[in-house]
């Protein structure tokens, strides 16, 4: 007996032709990965404005005169640093900077978001839980420094944002500081985004606090940044960004530090870790949900391993990287 | 949302097919699943794209084809694991099924994809190799040699038909 393709193709039928799969589950489960990719993207969207504002910053310092900005409040954050930056970031060392700067007890769980590392650039998220509520941080760090530079300062970060302050500062080492808050109203969420990011001549570096409005009111939004009663504090943000271990490159300390963090997972923050009420930090900290058919934010780093001196712009894509190929389709 | 709600409709159209081919190109119920779920979420981030595709089923079977092989690569160390239909699922193990998907297994992941998108999804060669990102004449090399690599399989192990 031969066997030919039409006899593969019935072994084929025979084999499989009458499996029926939970169809309900896949396309649950599959929506809700979906919506998960949209929120990554959405996060680092946002990167890409914390980015682009501080670009602007570079224009000049405008002082408004505000308790975040006095002269003796810039520059880095804590002056006794004595751990040279000398190693390349990672994902863990990035959130282990952070942690310098934020309660031991409030981080509930950090991850990068599962996404195909991208040279040049590193990302990663985590969740807080503090005694103003639960709120989630996005950090970048990226030598893409001239792709921000062509894009515009102070502008929204999301679709029909509206940036409600932005301020700006001149650090004693020479970087742009840009803090903004953006009210966004997105496919029925509505919140409040908080950049806070630096750019200097070889890399950018941002802080995201993520501030939707079911878990997060300002008293009154038309009141300057500083005196809004954020989760993380302008004053916690500008330390992180500000500390020379937060960039591209750190100390061997803090990569050491981030390699012993427990409470993060590489497949992102869904799952990764639990607070102390059960509850997981993707759920307690999520951000809006993007539904599908509406316009992609612009490609930009995700998440990251170490960074090389590799420059890519937004909008470029790797090979066999997923969002590549979410976007690319056949 | 209307755009949801075509989501829906369109991903639970394509499911089952999504994951026939997914469990062909794999042999593991649970992966297959995996792979489905990764490329109905794939499709809901580029959906947009989806409905704007001269073919939105061709365009999630690609999607399908891609993550399958991107899969490959990034875990190449989890190589094939065992054939496994799970005894919690609707579909026992048939000798006919552990027998294909057994000498499915012999063959090289490209060549299973390249396999199940000529033979089972009857796609051309040029789609196929557009999936696959191999020229035309490799994907015939390809097919030609998997064929007779599954031919060899397959009637050493089966019985001889009275």
């Amino acid at each position: 007996m031969d066997f030919d393709e039409t006899m593969l193709k019935e072994r084929f039928e025979t084999a499989v032709g009458g499996i029926s799969p939970d169809v309900a589950r896949l396309v649950g489960a599959g929506s809700d990965l979906g919506a998960g990719m949209r929120r990554r993207r959405r996060s680092q969207g946002i990167g890409a404005a914390v980015a682009s504002v501080a670009a602007v910053a570079a224009i000049a310092y405008v002082g408004i005169g505000q308790g975040l900005f006095d002269s003796d409040s810039t520059g880095p954050a804590d002056g006794s640093v004595s751990q040279a930056p000398t190693v390349p970031s990672t994902p863990r060392s990035l959130v282990a900077v952070a942690l310098e700067h934020l309660p031991d007890d409030e981080l509930v769980g950090a991850g990068t978001g599962g996404g195909t590392p991208v040279p040049s650039a590193v990302f990663v998220s985590l969740g807080l839980d503090t005694d103003r509520g639960k709120v989630q941080l996005d950090l970048i760090a990226t030598t893409q420094v001239k792709a921000w530079d062509s894009q515009p300062g102070c502008a929204p970060g999301t679709p029909d944002g509206k940036v409600l302050d932005c301020q700006k500062a001149t650090l004693p080492d020479g970087g742009k500081l840009v803090i903004t808050v953006e009210k966004y109203d997105a496919g029925g969420s509505t919140g409040y985004v908080v950049y806070s990011g630096v750019r200097r001549a070889d890399q950018v570096v941002g802080v995201i606090e993520h501030l939707p409005g079911t878990s997060f009111a300002p008293r009154d939004d038309t009141a300057p940044l500083a005196e809004w009663d954020l989760p993380v504090s302008v004053v916690t943000l500008r330390q992180i960004v500000t500390d020379p271990r937060f960039g591209v490159i750190t100390s061997p300390e803090m990569i050491a530090a981030g390699e012993a963090l427990e409470k993060f997972d590489e497949d992102g923050l869904v799952g990764s870790s639990s607070s102390s009420s059960g509850t997981s930090a993707e759920s307690s900290v999520s951000v809006e949900t993007v539904a599908p058919g509406q316009e992609p934010l612009p490609e930009t780093p995700s998440a990251g391993e170490a960074p090389t001196a590799a420059t890519k712009r937004p909008g470029e894509t790797d090979s066999g990287t997923g969002q590549t190929d979410a976007s690319a389709g056949p | 949302m209307a755009d949801d709600s075509a989501y829906t409709k369109f991903a639970s159209a394509v499911a089952p097919r999504l994951f026939r081919s997914a469990l062909l190109m794999c042999g593991d119920w649970h992966l297959a699943e995996d792979l489905v779920q990764t490329t109905l979420g794939k499709l809901y981030v580029a959906w947009r794209k989806v409905q704007r595709a001269d073919s939105a089923e061709a365009y999630a079977r690609g999607t399908l084809t891609k993550t399958f092989l991107s899969h490959r690569r990034v875990r190449r160390n989890a190589e094939l694991p065992t054939v496994d239909l799970g005894a919690d699922r609707a579909a026992p193990m048939t000798p006919d099924r552990l027998e294909l998907f057994e000498a499915l297994r012999t063959l090289d992941p490209v060549d299973r994809a390249v396999v199940v998108l000529r033979y089972w999804e009857d796609r051309t060669v040029a789609d196929t190799a557009g999936a696959v990102g191999l020229s035309e004449g490799a994907v015939r090399t390809r097919a030609s040699r998997a064929l007779a690599r599954l031919r060899a399989e397959l009637t050493d192990s089966t019985p001889a038909t009275p």
